[in-house]
Parts: C-alpha cells; sequence; structure tokens
C-alpha cells in the first residue's frame, strides 16, 4: 500500500476538434518563419494555453528532451517541429509525480508511429533502473507490486479531410500506446476507405 | 586511501555503518576523478562518479536509520528522498552484482521506509522556467539549438542535469503523488509560532526499535486483523463502527472477537532484541 499514490485514472476521452496545422500556425505568438516551419511539419509539439491565466504559451517540463528525443529518433517520414518562437521558449513545472508529456497534432499518415514515438519516450523517462538491477531489486522486493506511473498526453489526429480528432489520455504508463492504438484503429476503421492511411498500407 | 580502499569500504557498509567517516573517501574520489578527467579517461571518470554516488546513498541510508532511531522522523523522511533521487540517477549507469554496495537492499527499502509514514497529502508549487543553463556547459537551453549534452548522461564525471536560473512563481497545489516529497505540511503553533509535528509515526518508530543495522533485510505486509473492542471504547454502539464499513457499531463488529483494521505486518532476517513487544496498537 503506499499512500501517496492516487486512485490511478485509466481515462481516454476522444472528442472532435476545430484544430490543424494552419490553426497553429496563425498563432499571434508564430513568426513568418516559424510559420512556415509549422506548415511542413507532421508532428508538432503544441503549448499549452490559458493556464492559471497565464497570458503565454507554456509547454510541460521536460518538452526540450522530448523535442531532442523525437527529432533524433524519428524515422524520415517524420517531420517534427515545435508550435513557439525560440525567445519565447518555457516550461511549466508542476511538480505532480503524473507525468505531463505534451500536447501533439499529427497527421493521420503518421499518427501510429507518432504513438510509437511517444511511448518509447514515456518507456525511457520511467527506465530509471536498468533491467539488472530491476531483477536484483526484485530479488529482494519479491512479490511487492511495482509503483504504477501515470502519464497525461494530447493527441491531435488531422485527417485528410480537415477533420480533427483529439485523443487525450491521462492513465498508466504501460498502457499509453495499448489504448491510444486501439482508439487509432476504432477511429481509422470508421473512415471511408480513400481517407484512411491504414488502408493504403494494409 | 587508494581506489582498492575505497571500495573495499563501500562493500564493507555493513560493518562500519557505526563508525563511518567518508571524508577521505570523498576527498580521494574526487582527486581521482579530476585526475581521470585530465587524462580524458571518461570511462574511469563515470565509474568514479558512481562510487561517489554510491557512497552518498551509503551515508545517507545510515544517517537516515539513525534519524529514526533518534525519533526524527521528517529528517529521515527528507533524506530518503534524496537517495531516491541519487539510485534514480545511478541505475542508468551502474550494474551492481551480488548486492556488493547494498544498492539493491537500499533500493528496496527506500519505499517500504516511505510506506510507512502517515503523510498523505503534500504541497506542490507549481512553477514557470523561464531560464535554463546546461550544467555540463553552461551555455542557456535553447530549444532548435540544443548544447548536445544530455540529461542524465555522465560528462567529465558529473551528471547532467538542467539549472533553472529564473523562473516565477505560478500557484500551490495540495497532491498525494508529490515528485517533492519533502513538501509535507505540518500544524502552526501559535504558542511558540513555530510548527508541530501533528503526525503518528509509530510504524517507523516500531520498526527501527527492533532494527539492529540498517543493512538488516526487512518487509512489509499491509494486511486486516480483530483489534480488541476495549481500543474502541470511546465509540457507542449506536455509533458508526470504527471499521468504516457504515454501518451502527453494535451491527457490525461488536458482534465479532474484535474491530476489523488495517494491520502492518513486519518479518525481520534478524531476530529483534528480546524483550520488545510483538505487537503494538498505534492508537
Amino acid at each position: 500500500m503506499d499512500k501517496m499514490k492516487a486512485e490511478p485514472k485509466n481515462v481516454l476521452v476522444i472528442e472532435e476538434v476545430q484544430e490543424s496545422f494552419e490553426t497553429w500556425a496563425n498563432q499571434a505568438f508564430i513568426s513568418a518563419e516559424t510559420r512556415e516551419l509549422v506548415l511542413k511539419s507532421n508532428l508538432l509539439l503544441i503549448p499549452i494555453l490559458g493556464f492559471r491565466e497565464l497570458p503565454i504559451p507554456v509547454f510541460p517540463v521536460c518538452t526540450e528532451e522530448l523535442f531532442q528525443f523525437i527529432k533524433e529518433t524519428s524515422p524520415k517520414e517524420i517531420v517534427p517541429e515545435i508550435c513557439i518562437e525560440e525567445k519565447d521558449y518555457k516550461e511549466l513545472a508542476l511538480h505532480s509525480a503524473l507525468l505531463i508529456v505534451g500536447g501533439f497534432l499529427v497527421t493521420a499518415l503518421v499518427a501510429p508511429v507518432a504513438v510509437d514515438l511517444i511511448a518509447e519516450y514515456i518507456k525511457r523517462r520511467f527506465l530509471k533502473q536498468s533491467e539488472n538491477n530491476v531483477k536484483a531489486a526484485k530479488e529482494i522486493i519479491l512479490q511487492e507490486e511495482a509503483e504504477k506511473d501515470e502519464v497525461k498526453v494530447e493527441l491531435t489526429v488531422v485527417e485528410e479531410s480537415g477533420k480533427a480528432l483529439k485523443f487525450s489520455y491521462e492513465g498508466p504508463a504501460d498502457d499509453f500506446r495499448k489504448n491510444i492504438n486501439a482508439a487509432l484503429k476504432a477511429s481509422a476503421d470508421k473512415m471511408p476507405v480513400g481517407e484512411n492511411p491504414r488502408k493504403h498500407l494494409e | 586511501m587508494s581506489l582498492k580502499e575505497i571500495q573495499s569500504y563501500l562493500r564493507a557498509a555493513p560493518e562500519n555503518f557505526g563508525k563511518r567517516d567518508s571524508t577521505g573517501a570523498v576527498t580521494e574520489l574526487k582527486r581521482l576523478k579530476a585526475a581521470a578527467v585530465a587524462a580524458s579517461d571518461q570511462s574511469l571518470a563515470k565509474y568514479l562518479w558512481c562510487l561517489e554516488t554510491i557512497l552518498e546513498i551509503q551515508d545517507n541510508f545510515i544517517k537516515t536509520f539513525f534519524h529514526f532511531k533518534s525519533q526524527e522522523f521528517f529528517d529521515g523522511w527528507c533524506l530518503l528522498e534524496r537517495i531516491e533521487v541519487s539510485l534514480s540517477s545511478l541505475h542508468d549507469h551502474f550494474y551492481e552484482q551480488d548486492n556488493e554496495f547494498q544498492i539493491g537492499l537500499i533500493t528496496a527499502h527506500v519505499p517500504r521506509y516511505q510506506s510507512l509514514f502517515p503523510y498523505v497529502y503534500f504541497a506542490s508549487p507549481e512553477y514557470l522556467q523561464i531560464e535554463k543553463i546546461c550544467n555540463i556547459c553552461q551555455k542557456p537551453i535553447s530549444i532548435r539549438n540544443p548544447c548536445g549534452h544530455r540529461v542524465g548522461q555522465i560528462y567529465n564525471g558529473e551528471y547532467c542535469i538542467r539549472l533553472v536560473t529564473k523562473m516565477e512563481y505560478v500557484g500551490m497545489a495540495m497532491v498525494k503523488s508529490p515528485v517533492q516529497k519533502y513538501s509535507v505540511p505540518f500544524l502552526h503553533d501559535p504558542q511558540t509560532g513555530k510548527s508541530k509535528d501533528q503526525y503518528n509515526y509509530s510504524l517507523v518508530k516500531f520498526l527501527n526499535e527492533r532494527l539492529q543495522s540498517p543493512f538488516h533485510d526487512w518487509t512489509v505486509t499491509w494486511t486486516q486483523a480483530r483489534h480488541p473492542h476495549s481500543k474502541f471504547k470511546f465509540v457507542g454502539r449506536n455509533d458508526p463502527c470504527p471499521c468504516k464499513s457504515g454501518k451502527k457499531y453494535k451491527k457490525c463488529c461488536l458482534q465479532e472477537e474484535g474491530v476489523i483494521q488495517p494491520h502492518c505486518k513486519f518479518t525481520f532476517s534478524v531476530e529483534p532484541p528480546a524483550g520488545l513487544p510483538n505487537l503494538e496498537y498505534s492508537y
């Protein structure tokens, strides 16, 4: 029993939103130069707007590491970008054990790869112990249940038709990939064949 | 102290914990690391950083044990958090064989100790980090032009982190799952003008009275047991049952041999000192 852990949430909310790469590229805090970068991208890290009435866009703490990770590990079909000017980049530290990974805007075509990238980042963030050390610790811990890490991710998928679906996940880190992929597949199965990127791949 | 002597000193923590002075080891590790960096031996510098971290973890773990012996529970709690942070840094860079330096044991015991504390809510400050620098190259953090040093890696025998050089306070929240566990709220005593520790540390106290060494293994199991009705004389027959079932006491546990309560069971690898009771009630 760990008194410091709140009840795990494990919530996935899916909603249709009016968002696109254009809406983010046209934000007042984006310069013409950055606008071009945003429009060329297909995986965009988007800021939090209006948190506690803050007048500026902010990113969750460690976004810098996340962005570098995505840039270094993305396959070539991914064009990552971050929706902010260099001088305006600021991180918000909430100091809760819940890992707020951030908000992402992706095209439907790269959404499955984006989920894999985010899931891999989450795995590395929580991989605080090497496999060998975990094994050594487990020999002593025996059957004690490992603490479940939790994450919050908002992934907005923009389809070719312009329709955008926002997947807001808050729950165990281990379940992120499985839950989001299942939801992505379910939404893709409802699409007409011509608009379904998965159907192209089959 | 030579490197071999430092390694022996670290291996002997279960024997030397009561008469330990790490000053010489700290100084020598620093000197050896500076020499390794000067010789561009990154591998040795990294290994020496690991030994420095192990030394710090062991020292803090031993101090925690003695804080608990002295009933300085909050001080011990804060040190547990520092150990947790150090372990988190160490685990990515160091593989320990056969609990050589007691890191496996400490890794297992820190969360066990933490689970015995009565703290539930923590203050969680929210900050806007406006400027940060890399501790390795001192360069400001740039989102599009990174310095190349990765957080969590070791460079020149130093662990890479980001240092916040300018920040703004945004707000405060009370949370159950804090990142910083030291933000424990205490009551204010108007008579002394100081904070007052209102928490019940009976579990930590019970454990540490029976532990003779920080390096003796112990486990804890949470279960339920019926506690005698004599402990609940202040509860009326028609009052809600102390087991929190929602029923009246007379229609619930009063019909049984005792009141169902959370029960904490310890198992010790080394027999506790004779004369101490095997069972205690925390009220």
